[in-house]
């Protein structure tokens, strides 16, 4: 039956691209944030920020500076919903992964 | 519940923080999640089937409205929410089990253009024919919040309103099914009389576009025969 007159494959159909929309926005809303977290280096007695991040197998350090509390929070806050950005793509992928079956847009591996 | 319990609690956490924020005082649930409310809040007689949409629309009927500005993202802080500004203007805001989308009515010969509704600091989306659904609003205190709905029968012709203006044919079967649901409830409770009224003072375009609607299927055209009858 195509699709056009099956409404559940409609509904479906909606539904996919409803969680592909939400990939998207997400997936913008994480690259907003830049990746890695918050670390405190003491160099000379003074209080320093950096954010590590990972480049391949290597860890690198950018620079953020003197950071007063509120501005720590803040940064913490961002990595820890990057981190909550990334699970939620990964659960919506789950979903369109089985979206795709139902609608046989995607074949199941064999074996 | 018949709905997915994640997804209702969600709603209904949302709507208390509007409710919270002052945010409901100036607003009216409109779209699917009305029938949630019509069941599990007014008389039990409206018992009209399971709700599936991912969709919350809030629709604004005052966007320029002088009260204090409120900072939605803030409000809905923690539930996973963001915010995205769509190709076509218009803001909307995502959560992973819930979109919310601001509606405001279109006025004159309506455009597309996106209406800012500043004291929310969100642009919305102008629909036609929402102004229908504004007259005999109800509110319902639910969950520890007070909501302002459209009265069952308006939602009800309201829906099939836009079922004939739907693009989406599986939206517009939705739409279609919701809309006779209701009338056929409220016509088994007694009312045929407030439904007439309503449907009478409609202008005469729109009442054709009910008509049709409710011609495309045999318990439409039932409803029909007694909404002309």
């Amino acid at each position: 039956m195509a699709v056009q007159n099956n409404p559940v494959k409609g509904v479906l159909k909606g539904e996919l691209g409803v969680i592909l929309g939400k990939i998207s926005s997400y997936w913008k809303a994480m690259l907003a944030i830049p990746p890695g977290s918050l670390v405190e280096k003491k160099i000379k007695g003074k209080q320093f920020f950096y954010r590590a991040y990972r480049d391949g197998r290597k860890v690198r350090f950018a620079y953020v500076g003197k950071l007063s509390q509120e501005g720590q929070e803040k940064a913490r806050k961002a990595a820890s919903m990057r981190m909550r950005y990334r699970k939620i793509i990964s659960d919506l992928k789950k979903q369109a992964i089985y979206l795709r079956r139902v609608l046989h847009e995607r074949k199941r591996r064999p074996g | 519940m018949n709905e997915s319990d994640a997804q209702v609690k969600l709603c209904m956490e949302v709507l208390r923080r509007l409710g919270k924020a002052g945010v409901l005082d100036n607003v009216l649930l409109v779209g699917s999640w009305c029938t949630y409310f019509y069941r599990e809040a007014l008389d039990e007689k409206w018992d009209i089937g399971p709700l599936r949409t991912g969709d919350m629309d809030i629709f604004v009927p005052n966007p320029n409205k002088q009260v204090g500005k409120v900072d939605i993202i803030g409000i809905l802080d923690g539930l996973d929410f963001i915010s995205e500004m769509r190709g076509d203007g218009y803001t909307k805001i995502i959560g992973p089990d819930l979109e919310i989308d601001f509606l405001v009515p279109e006025k004159g010969r309506g455009d597309d253009t996106p209406v800012s509704v500043p004291y929310l600091g969100i642009t919305a989306q102008s629909i036609r024919f929402l102004t229908f659904i504004i007259d005999g609003a109800i509110k319902v205190d639910y969950a520890g919040f007070t909501i302002c709905l459209p009265h069952p029968h308006r939602f009800a012709l309201h829906k099939l309103l836009i079922s004939e203006r739907r693009v989406k044919k599986d939206k517009a079967l939705k739409d279609r099914g919701q809309g006779i649901d209701i009338l056929r409830v409220a016509f088994n409770g007694g009312e045929a009389d407030k439904i007439k009224s309503i449907f009478n003072s409609l202008p005469p375009k729109w009442k054709g576009y009910v008509k049709t609607a409710l011609g495309k299927s045999d318990e439409g055209i039932i409803i029909l025969e007694q909404l002309l009858g």
